[in-house]
């Protein structure tokens, strides 16, 4: 399998006419984890959201590519199966859908028409992969998202995650609601699905998970733009100095 | 024949009337008379949130040709033990298992049970209408040409339910169906009980009353299933009526999909003590429907028991109106009512109200309601899209999800897979 590969060029980005995210540019290749972090209200989940197709977010300038496809000009289902994943901050309850109809249906639009997956294939994958996140298996009977805990929202989303296995995976803010043990777990099944035709974006405003998943790529981002690019020593300074000192960088232009 | 009185027509009709019914007993004949005029004085249903008077319903002919009868409606039903299959006044198909016949179950059309058991028939008929008959009710019972009659003995239970088709081809004017359902003291039984208006010819406008009335004796348990899929040039009056005695218990499973326009009245007496109506409405309105449906439980005995749940989905521009209403009398001490209405709009043009009515005159009851009428939400369909489901997929699902476990709570399997099959059809419309 070809190494996967996301490129995000000079991206623009409005929401009701006021410009969020003003010449974002990343590169996320299979085998790399890449981390943006950045104070609220700074673009960071805006650019989450712009990536999958949120209806909301408008690109007035810039490219987005997935493995060479054109990703702005497909709607978000179709970036979805051509394995682009977002966990998102605030998943959506679906009442009255079982998290296992809904995981096998959304598995079998992944996989496209006349490769769905049998019963007990479905079964063995589920149950394994719930025991890797160390997840109660009655999760799986339970309506989708319907009265989880942040926490078990937020492992719902992984799961979904590995089942799916997308190409490249942006993870917004998977480590809030999380205690110390899941964060682990969760940066662990992150660790583990990385290969070349992996990769993954994590958002988040803290340190903590990064600790356990190491990226090889961090990336500060304040009112729209990357200020800063560095390895995971950035996170680290970033975690002695605070958000004030990137400020002040970015408002003297020092990047 | 084919010159038919227009429902506004005074004379015509009466002159009609006459001429189609005289062979009719007397007794019978002189209720059609008296319904028809009551049908001619009394005025338009008033639904605060459906006004009528614009629709011109008196310039629809009372029946504009013979009933056309098309074999392929026959085929798509699946044998059944114990089905009667009524077009017009014709009956199509008429079995019982020898179970049912061997405990003395009548299961027959209405006209052939005028001769047969016209002293059980006599009396009921018409009686349990009384307190609420309205214009549309007396239009069916001025009109009717055939129905269906259960009478259900002491302490017969019915393992395997009955099955009514009423059926009219979509290219007559009038359809007056009705159903009389008669248990005895501790009988059981399973009713799927459906409307249909099918066929290859073009439909032309056409009012449909249809009237349900059932009597349960002490301890009697009624399921009840109906799905009406009548055709979309029909406006449709509906009413259900059951008196309750001591111990009853009636089930309504109703699932309206098609005609332009219902109105629905489904009224449950719990008259003696301990009775208990639980009622479930599904209801899927597109394009240009409109739904106004309601369901009243009236508690007179003491600890008596009410469930209403009204679930609906509105697409297009279909606009629809579920009201429910709890009515406990003075001296229900110990009532327990419940009522749950939800209603989702898959569009910006569709319109849903959902409304509960509590009237209550006694101090030691139980009564709870929620209501809620909501656009689908658009964050979920976007969840579902970032899984790689297509939008039509995504609401699909929300869908099905929102009514599944009210669809799923129908015990007649029967109900239950139609009730499915309609909603499936209606949201890939």
């Amino acid at each position: 399998m070809t190494a996967s590969i996301l490129t995000i060029e000079d991206l623009h980005v409005s929401v009701e006419g006021k410009e969020i995210l003003k010449g974002v540019s990343l590169t996320i290749r299979g085998n790399e984890v890449h981390a943006v972090m950045g104070p609220n209200g700074t673009g960071k989940t805006s650019l989450a959201q712009t990536l999958m197709g949120h209806p909301r977010y408008t690109v007035t300038k810039g490219r987005i590519t997935l493995d060479g496809q054109d990703l702005l000009a497909m709607r978000t289902d179709q970036r979805a199966r051509a394995g682009l994943f977002l966990a998102m901050q605030y998943p959506s309850e679906i009442s009255g859908v079982t998290t296992a109809n809904f995981l096998r249906t959304a598995i079998n639009a992944r996989r496209g028409e006349g490769t769905a997956i049998g019963l007990k294939e479905f079964r063995d994958r589920l149950d394994q992969t719930m025991d890797q996140l160390n997840m109660d298996h009655k999760f799986a009977n339970r309506y989708l998202n319907e009265g989880f805990s942040g926490g078990e929202k937020k492992r719902n989303e992984i799961l979904q995650m590995l089942l799916l296995d997308p190409r490249i995976a942006v993870l917004d803010e998977i480590d809030s609601g999380l205690d110390i043990d899941a964060v682990r777990i969760v940066a662990e099944a992150v660790q583990a699905k990385v290969s070349p035709a992996f990769g993954a974006l994590i958002i988040t405003h803290y340190q903590r998970i990064l600790t356990y998943l190491q990226p090889g790529f961090v990336h500060i981002m304040v009112d729209g733009r990357i200020v800063r690019s560095g390895d995971y020593q950035l996170a680290q300074e970033l975690d002695d100095k605070g958000y004030d000192w990137v400020r002040q960088a970015s408002i003297t232009g020092g990047v | 024949m084919s010159s038919s009185p227009l429902l506004g027509q005074v004379e015509p009709l009466k002159t009609r009337m006459h001429a189609e019914f005289s062979s009719d007993p007397t007794w019978l004949l002189e209720r059609r008379s008296a319904a028809l005029d009551r049908y001619l004085d009394a005025p338009l249903p008033s639904r605060p949130r459906t006004p009528l008077r614009n629709r011109r319903l008196d310039e629809v002919p009372v029946f504009d040709a013979e009933p056309v009868l098309h074999s392929s409606v026959w085929k798509d039903l699946e044998p059944e033990s114990s089905r009667l299959s009524l077009s017009g006044a014709a009956v199509m198909e008429a079995s019982l298992s020898a179970e049912a016949k061997q405990k003395g179950l009548v299961f027959t059309d209405l006209r052939s049970a005028l001769s047969s058991h016209e002293h059980i028939i006599k009396p009921h008929l018409d009686r349990s209408l009384a307190a609420e008959a309205g214009k549309f009710d007396a239009l069916n019972q001025a009109w009717w040409q055939n129905g269906a009659f259960i009478y259900v003995p002491r302490h017969v239970h019915l393992a395997v339910p009955l099955t009514v088709v009423h059926h009219q081809s979509p290219e007559q004017s009038g359809f007056f169906p009705r159903t009389l359902i008669i248990m005895e003291e501790e009988s059981e039984l399973s009713l799927v009980d459906l409307y249909m208006q099918s066929g290859t010819g073009d439909p032309v406008r056409c009012i449909a009353s249809i009237l349900v009335q059932a009597v349960l004796g002490p301890s009697a348990v009624l399921r009840y299933g109906s799905i009406e899929e009548l055709s979309p040039s029909t406006e449709a009056f509906v009413h259900r009526t059951a008196n309750l005695e001591a111990d009853a218990e009636a089930h309504w499973n109703v699932g309206t999909f098609g005609s332009a326009l219902e109105i629905s009245s489904q009224n449950t007496y719990l008259r003696h003590s301990g009775s208990q109506n639980h009622s479930v409405s599904v209801f899927f309105g597109s394009a240009h429907q409109h739904y106004d449906l309601e369901v009243q439980s009236v508690h007179q005995g003491t600890h008596t028991k009410s469930n209403i749940v009204g679930k609906g989905v509105m697409k297009g521009r279909a606009r629809s109106v579920f009201t429910g209403v709890t009515d406990i009398k003075h001296g229900a001490v110990g009532t327990d009512a419940r009522q749950k209405e939800q209603t989702l709009m898959l569009s910006d043009q569709a319109r849903a109200d959902a409304i509960p009515s509590l009237l209550i005159e006694e101090n030691d009851v139980f009564a709870a309601h929620s209501a809620s009428a909501g656009p689908v939400d658009r964050n979920a369909i976007y969840y579902l899209m970032s899984r790689g489901m297509t939008e039509r997929e995504a609401v699909e699902m929300i869908v099905e999800g929102f009514l599944a476990p009210v669809i799923d709570s129908i015990s007649l399997d029967d109900i239950r897979r139609r009730v499915w099959a309609a909603v499936r059809e209606k949201v890939q419309e």
